[in-house]
């Protein structure tokens, strides 16, 4: 616990000194990417460069993948698929970057199916990037404020090696989480509006924190208030301010996230690997990943989270340990489980185990980001994050492991990383009030 | 106040019986909306796979062009053990009632290995389906077009080409413009510009009462046109590239 007078001032500079040793930490690997991943943020900047809605291009580039046959067909294109917040956020700093380099007259996107090895300056790298810092950053922060000052809550996020993987190298889920954590701590200062504005904010980042907000309304039903209403209308009201003025690119976008084949640490994936293994014809594995598993992929994410919200809807048990379980039913019923998403559970599992700490729960916290990460440095794998750090790619390939080996490793991580979520969820199911 | 007070007791009461009660009403709502969705799914890939296996032209309208790619060698790479030939230079886009645009950028050729150098697209929206089947030969690349739409549209399809090898090989198509200095979308090396008005003409066209005609010049271009019922099919092809080379 922080201590007054002289004591309060050494207090903070040690903890300014743990953010900073964090935020380094992430700065010194600024320059790995996820070449597909990559390929959309500088189309984005490209775009935003141009005035241009990256929707438009995502909208040309789906009909493309459409029109294309054969391993290029895709019914959409992977580009900018998520709600507006990025294009708010990057709109200056991409106006900032092109003051630097010059806009080029055209960009190129690798066709569906197909790896791009973009290269791109360290600039942009650092532009991408730095929001999802200062995103990791708040997260600490507010994990420090909602654990009464507990510095070991902050560490275990600042220098969790999964948390540092995703934002420096990977994706932008950190912002999200933000958000989410905000509107989480702005719900129990009872400060309502504020949260349902954060929580809009997350929902606008990436689509996955809309499943809070039953939650948020539930809890204020429990505790028989109208405010409910007020909170419902306020999110709806603020999402829809920032979606409307892109909402053909929005819905388009959502059919893209419905549609999607399934990816991922999720069993959903094993009708993906029945094609692979060519044990179906290419009609009916293209049936299978964009309709049938979809399909019920729709169904398993409806039954779950009604499940859930059902089940804790009455249930006296803290606000962020409902949302902790919202979230671990949420990957679990999921049709497309990608690494990045695991990042939601991550402060909510700090908490819990602040609230009520176990070695058993430990080492499930540990599972839940240990075996995610072992998944990526397979799946993805690992190699792929250094394209640009050799002067021949090729090699990158020879560390991929051969179909069936990497299948059966990835089959068995899958299955640990379920069995750890659903005991996750008998686990911390009995959190404090 | 009472029976709002008595409604919040009751909405708190039984929150999770509404909850499960209105899940099954979203359930519902969702099958209701996927419908259409998973109609809309299938006719892409249904449409897509079969167009692998069908006569290409049968029933539909067809416009060929020929295209010198000259002494420059496509680039070929490996990639994943796919050779892939590039052929950079050409894009086609459809424009319908000055509104609707879609563009095919033709640069990738998948499976030459196995002796397949064609690319095809097969555009369907609303209701409209533009099929595009790129072909790369010894010395050329052959575009086949087929547009369907309704018969009032007002259709453009344009053809960028910025090959610099291309000013040796002149498109000539009536109710078309070929402008050599066209800055072509800001691509420095863009060459010419071919659009090509298109007149909707279904009452011309036996059987095939959706499928467009197109107006076209006999100039330069040796036309065979091959019009039955129900397989309308044009073939145009320019032929005085060949032995032209810089």
């Amino acid at each position: 616990m922080p201590v007054r007078g002289k004591d309060t001032t050494i207090w903070r500079k040690r903890l300014l000194i743990l953010l900073l040793i964090g935020l380094s930490l992430q700065f010194v690997m600024i320059n790995f990417n996820h070449p597909f991943d990559l390929q959309t943020w500088e189309g984005l900047y490209v775009d935003l460069g141009n005035n241009r809605s990256p929707y438009d291009t995502l909208e040309d580039l789906t009909y493309d993948a459409r029109a294309s046959y054969g391993t290029g067909w895709a019914s959409h294109y992977m580009y900018f698929t998520y709600p507006p917040m990025m294009i708010f956020i990057h709109y200056p700093l991409a106006q900032l970057y092109w003051q630097f380099y010059s806009l080029p007259a055209t960009y190129d996107f690798a066709p569906a199916g197909v790896d791009p090895c973009p290269q791109v300056p360290l600039m942009l790298n650092f532009m991408w990037k730095l929001p999802i810092f200062l995103a990791g950053i708040g997260i600490a922060v507010l994990l420090f404020k909602m654990t009464n000052g507990s510095e070991k809550s902050m560490k275990m996020f600042l220098f969790n090696p999964f948390i540092i993987f995703i934002s420096a190298w990977w994706m932008f889920d950190n912002i999200a989480v933000f958000f989410l954590l905000l509107a989480t701590y702005l719900f129990e200062r009872k400060r309502y509006d504020l949260s349902a504005i954060a929580l809009s904010f997350g929902f606008l980042t990436k689509y996955f924190p809309i499943f809070a907000l039953p939650i948020f309304c539930f809890e204020l039903i429990r505790r028989r208030s109208w405010k409910f209403l007020r909170y419902a209308l306020i999110f709806g009201a603020v999402s829809a301010v920032a979606i409307l003025p892109f909402l053909n690119g929005v819905i388009l976008s959502f059919e893209f996230q419905a549609s999607r084949p399934p990816a991922g640490i999720t069993p959903f994936t094993s009708a993906v690997a029945i094609a692979e293994l060519g044990l179906v014809d290419p009609s009916t594995a293209a049936h299978l990943a964009y309709i049938a598993i979809p399909a019920l992929g729709v169904f398993a994410l409806i039954t779950g989270m009604s499940l859930i919200y059902a089940y804790l809807s009455k249930r006296d048990i803290s606000l962020r340990t409902k949302i902790l379980l919202t979230f671990i039913v949420y990957l679990i019923v999921m049709k497309n489980v990608h690494e990045p998403f695991v990042v939601v559970l991550i402060p909510f599992l700090i908490l819990a185990l602040h609230e009520d700490y176990s070695a058993k729960k430990l080492w499930l916290y540990r599972l839940v980001w240990i075996l995610p990460l072992m998944y990526a440095a397979i799946n993805v794998p690992l190699s792929r994050f250094f394209y640009g750090f050799t002067l021949d790619e090729g090699i990158l390939n020879s560390f991929i492991l051969p179909i069936m080996i990497r299948g059966a490793i990835l089959a068995l991580i899958m299955v640990a990383f379920h069995l750890t979520l659903w005991a996750s969820l008998i686990k911390f199911k009995k959190g404090h009030k | 106040m009472k029976k709002r007070d008595a409604l919040i007791r009751y909405l708190s009461k039984h929150i999770d019986k509404i909850i499960i009660g209105g899940s099954y009403g979203i359930l519902l709502l969702f099958i209701l909306a996927m419908v259409p969705g998973i109609l809309y799914q299938e006719r892409l890939i249904r449409e897509g796979i079969w167009q692998e296996y069908r006569e290409l032209g049968n029933d539909s309208y067809i416009i060929i062009y020929a295209l010198n790619t000259g002494d420059n060698k496509p680039l070929i790479r490996t990639l994943d053990g796919d050779e892939l030939i590039a052929v950079d230079g050409f894009k086609s886009t459809i424009n319908v009632n000055d509104v609707e645009n879609r563009s095919f950028w033709n640069h990738h050729f998948r499976n030459v290995v196995e002796k397949e150098p064609v690319m095809h697209h097969n555009m369907i929206w609303e209701n409209y389906q533009f099929l595009q089947v790129t072909t790369l030969q010894e010395n050329a690349v052959t575009i086949d077009y087929s547009i369907k739409c309704s018969p009032a549209e007002n259709i453009k399809l344009t053809l960028n080409l910025w090959h610099r090898y291309q000013e040796f090989s002149v498109l000539k198509v009536d109710n078309s413009t070929v402008n050599d200095n066209y800055p072509g979308e800001n691509q420095p090396g863009l060459k010419y510009v071919v659009n090509l008005e298109l007149d909707p003409q279904p009452q011309t066209i036996e059987n095939a009462p959706y499928w467009i005609n197109l107006t076209y010049s006999f100039d330069n271009l040796a036309v065979k046109e091959t019009w039955g019922d129900p397989i309308v099919r044009i073939t145009i092809f320019y032929d005085t590239w060949e032995g032209i080379s810089d």
